[in-house]
């Protein structure tokens, strides 16, 4: 790990040409230039990226916390673990703690059908964007471009579904 | 009782709450990028208003902080396209095992209108699980794993 002081190492030589993840910046004054990287020590284990696991849907509970769309961004493998367990620690914590909070206006099954919602509609979003103008020079990239579209469209139609069911009321008492 | 035991304080009182429950936001998906770090169904529990906000301002910050400095990390083997397609994966498996135990028998349904929803959820788990499975066999024929 870099101290404050240090420059962060570089990225892996021969790596390929990254797509910028999305999100929206502040703008901000260019950064001065870094000081050259200190040279690699060859003792030091290569560190390699942390993958997105394989949730089993039975096992949703383990994975409660973060979205695997934003951990993905977070490769380096021992703050990704670092990441969970605080995410792990969160969990039981509001566990203890939400019994001390008001009850949800619309009750137990209807505010966590719309919490769904919610992350299906982020999803939504999240594959439109990654279906955004598929490269021309990557027939296999623009295929997923397009799966992403149509798996889009598809989250789509069932937070949809249940939003239709749910209704427009949110707990308001008249 | 326990020399130590007598002097030890009392557990605090928590504090009331900052306002009425926080219920679930409606994100329209181009706005997607406004909620990036926690799950919606963990911050349903953070239903005093005052908690709740913190926890989102915390998480869009760390979000902003991971995007300044994801490029000093390890490349994804199988490239970052493909890599964050397999996180939505992940994502909506994490839904869909929600929406199952949710929806499930273990729940206590306690009117006609529960059980409806129930089996709304239900059938929207079982959707979103075929349609993930679709976007699965995808990344995994490309990458040979096919079985």
């Amino acid at each position: 790990m870099c101290l404050p002081h240090e420059a962060p190492p570089e990225a892996p030589p021969g790596t390929e040409t990254r797509r910028v993840p999305p999100g929206r910046r502040p703008p901000r004054r260019p950064a001065p230039p870094a000081p050259p990287p200190p040279p690699p020590d060859d003792d030091e284990p290569p560190v390699s990226a942390a993958p997105s696991p394989e949730i089993d849907p039975d096992l949703w509970g383990d994975f409660a916390v973060f979205r695997e769309t934003f951990l993905v961004y977070v490769s380096h493998a021992r703050y990704n673990a670092a990441l969970r367990v605080f995410g792990e620690l969160l969990f039981e914590m509001v566990l203890e703690a939400w019994g001390h909070w008001p009850e949800q206006p619309e009750g137990y099954i209807r505010s966590h059908l719309r919490a769904a919602v919610a992350d299906l509609r982020h999803l939504q979003g999240y594959l439109t964007t990654q279906g955004e103008n598929p490269p021309e020079d990557e027939p296999y990239e623009a295929h997923l471009c397009r799966m992403a579209v149509r798996m889009s469209r598809e989250v789509g139609g069932v937070a949809e579904q249940i939003e239709r069911e749910l209704g427009p009321w949110r707990g308001e008492v008249s | 009782m326990h020399e130590l035991a007598k002097k030890s304080t009392a557990a605090p009182t928590p504090p009331p709450p900052s306002g009425p429950a926080v219920s679930p936001p409606i994100i329209r998906p181009a706005d997607f990028e406004d909620y990036p770090a926690f799950r919606e169904v963990f911050l349903l529990y953070f239903a005093d208003p005052s908690a709740n906000a913190t926890l989102r301002s915390f998480g869009i910050l760390l979000h902003e902080m991971v995007l300044d400095f994801w490029g000093h990390w390890p490349n994804h083997s199988e490239g970052l396209f493909p890599a964050e397609l397999r996180a939505a994966v992940a994502d909506l498996r994490h839904v869909q095992g929600a929406l199952q135990e949710w929806t499930g028998a273990a729940l206590p349904l306690e009117s006609e209108y529960d059980r409806r929803l129930a089996e709304v959820g239900a059938d929207v788990a079982r959707r979103i699980g075929e349609q993930t499975d679709r976007l699965e066999a995808e990344l995994d024929f490309f990458v040979g794993r096919a079985s």
